[in-house]
């Protein structure tokens, strides 16, 4: 499994956010966490990605145990997210952006000595920039863009830092129906080489592209499985779907 | 018509030229400016630009720790005072050569600095500069009553510091050109750090600190060499400092210089180490010509002009002079 938890929780004061998980992931697959506001997707994200410590519980990265470790650590193992609330450097060009993050997986990332000019990392900026449609783009500054692209400048970030497993918190939230449809493209041509694990909140966007889903309620797994099993399952659709 | 053209043309062109070459043309100028002969250099403007120099050092590693990575340190004469401190110190009982004194600063402070930073460091904002407040105001007592180093009264009877290659330090021409090479270096090496792989971090850790982590990148140890950085000029100007008055006081350590030192950083424009250095410049400048009738009073000057910067040109003169000259363009 390239990343397990198990029996991972999460409370903040009294609140029980996550409860006893146990989820695994294999590589090379597209699985997606859904579940209705407040589920603890974001928080399950957050806590494998070191944002905070689990309260009980451990995670597993590659067979390693990362529970508890630093963000920056975990990115550095090749366990990279993305942010639900666009998070890049808005002062900075686009292409900025996308070379910061490229300088993230060198040996002399934060050399007082090597110029930031001299890693020649123009050419692997600009191969992520193409790839997800920035290119024309690139000089402006990243606060200019528009939402969705700002979305897009945020996956290409990720990609920059070449993720064994990818994390996207719902690289769709607050795009157009047309802006959706790309990004939904994007991701199915992103996972043809990197292992995915998407949270959406709406059950129809994954249906097509994930090869799993598991869905969360109030901190619980409640369903696992296929988007054909899980669209079956009766507590899926009392709970998830509001169906009696 | 046609000949306001081509003045306007060949107008634009200078500037273009001063531009690009401003820096230059301001350190022609100022390794000249003891050489012009007559009234003009009189003792008092060299003395000045001696001062200008020296806090212009303290400024430009404050500018890589508030400008670049916003740290915004209120107790940075901590290790201007240190510098100073040692410096008299190790020139008064060791050797009367800055070299030793400088060396000795260096130490003292980057291990200060270590230590004080990694403390500081874990906490933002406001916290961050009542810890380093607090810090420097542990120093200032400290000196305020040691005896070996004359408690409150200060210290005197620092030796002419020497500087070998039978250079006369306590000459003070001699020192101005000693103390502008120093911030000529202290530039140079603050420009590549800035320009360094450290430095695009630094940046984006002030613009978004939760993406740089996530990115992979240990903020904490960014902000602590950031901020050891910073210790050590702070600590070469001190020793300057030293040398230069051959006299060190408790106001070495004053959290007021903490406050100007801040002030010289936002009027100037913080982020541009330039920008620094001009504000440390009309700071001291101005200082100095309102305080001969002003007296404590010219503060209040400071404080309108530091409330005009802030509400007007948040990003000082150097962000006031590149929106002159981009209209111009």
């Amino acid at each position: 499994m390239l990343l397990e938890t198990r029996k991972l929780s999460k409370n903040f004061g009294g609140l029980q956010v996550l409860s006893h998980l146990d989820i695994s992931l294999p590589e090379g697959q597209l699985t997606s966490i859904i579940g209705p506001n407040g589920a603890g997707k974001t928080t399950l994200f957050n806590v494998i990605t070191g944002r905070f410590p689990p309260s009980s519980g451990q995670v597993f990265f590659t067979g390693k145990d990362i529970s508890g470790l630093k963000a920056h650590v975990i990115s550095q193992m090749g366990l990279v997210r993305s942010f639900q609330i666009t998070n890049v450097f808005t002062f900075l060009t686009v292409r900025e952006n996308v070379r910061l993050a490229c300088q993230s997986r060198l040996a002399q990332k934060v050399s007082l000595v090597k110029p930031a000019a001299s890693f020649g990392l123009e050419e692997k900026t600009g191969d992520i920039l193409a790839r997800i449609g920035l290119l024309p783009r690139q000089d402006k500054l990243a606060g200019e863009l528009s939402h969705g692209d700002q979305r897009h400048l945020e996956i290409a970030m990720t990609l920059a830092t070449n993720p064994k497993l990818l994390l996207l918190d719902e690289p769709t939230s607050g795009m157009s129906p047309a802006e959706t449809g790309e990004t939904i493209d994007l991701i199915q041509e992103i996972s043809k080489t990197v292992t995915l694990l998407l949270i959406e909140h709406d059950m129809n966007l994954v249906m097509n592209i994930s090869q799993k889903i598991i869905v969360l309620d109030y901190g619980n797994k409640i369903a696992e499985g296929t988007p054909e099993e899980v669209e079956r399952d009766p507590e899926v659709r009392r709970v998830y779907l509001g169906e009696a | 018509m046609a000949s306001g053209r081509v003045d306007q043309g060949s107008m634009m062109g200078w500037l273009a030229f001063l531009k690009k070459y401003s820096g230059w043309i301001v350190l022609v100028c100022l390794i000249l400016f003891p050489l012009s002969a007559g009234t003009l250099v009189s003792g008092f403007y060299i003395s000045l630009f001696i001062r200008i120099f020296i806090f212009g050092l303290v400024l430009l590693g404050f500018d890589i720790l508030m400008g670049y990575g916003g740290l915004a340190s209120f107790g940075h004469a901590m290790f201007f005072g240190t510098g100073a401190y040692v410096t008299a110190i190790l020139m008064k009982y060791v050797s009367p050569s800055i070299w030793v004194g400088m060396g000795g600063s260096i130490v003292a402070c980057a291990l200060g600095g270590l230590v004080i930073g990694y403390l500081c460091i874990r906490s933002r904002g406001l916290y961050f500069a009542f810890l380093t407040f607090a810090f420097s105001q542990f120093f200032f007592l400290f000196f305020n009553s040691w005896s070996f180093v004359g408690a409150a009264d200060g210290m005197a009877g620092i030796p002419k510091p020497t500087v070998g290659f039978g250079i006369d330090l306590g000459n003070r021409i001699v020192f101005y050109y000693f103390s502008l090479g120093m911030l000529v270096v202290g530039y140079g090496v603050a420009r590549h750090v800035v320009n360094s792989a450290f430095g695009r971090v630094l940046v984006g850790i002030r613009q978004n600190e939760e993406r740089i982590a996530f990115l992979g990148f240990n903020v904490q140890r960014c902000m602590l060499v950031a901020f050891l950085l910073s210790s050590i000029y702070g600590g070469v100007a001190g020793c300057l400092f030293a040398g230069y008055q051959s006299f060190v006081s408790p106001a070495v350590y004053h959290w007021g210089l903490s406050g100007e030192i801040m002030i010289m950083d936002l009027l100037g424009g913080m982020g541009t180490l330039i920008g620094p250095l001009i504000g440390t410049a009309f700071v001291i400048y101005l200082g100095d010509f309102l305080s001969s009738w002003m007296h404590e009073t010219w503060l209040m000057v400071l404080g309108a002009l530091y409330v005009i910067a802030i509400l007007f040109s948040p990003d000082g003169i150097m962000g006031l002079m590149k929106r002159i000259t981009h209209r111009g363009t």
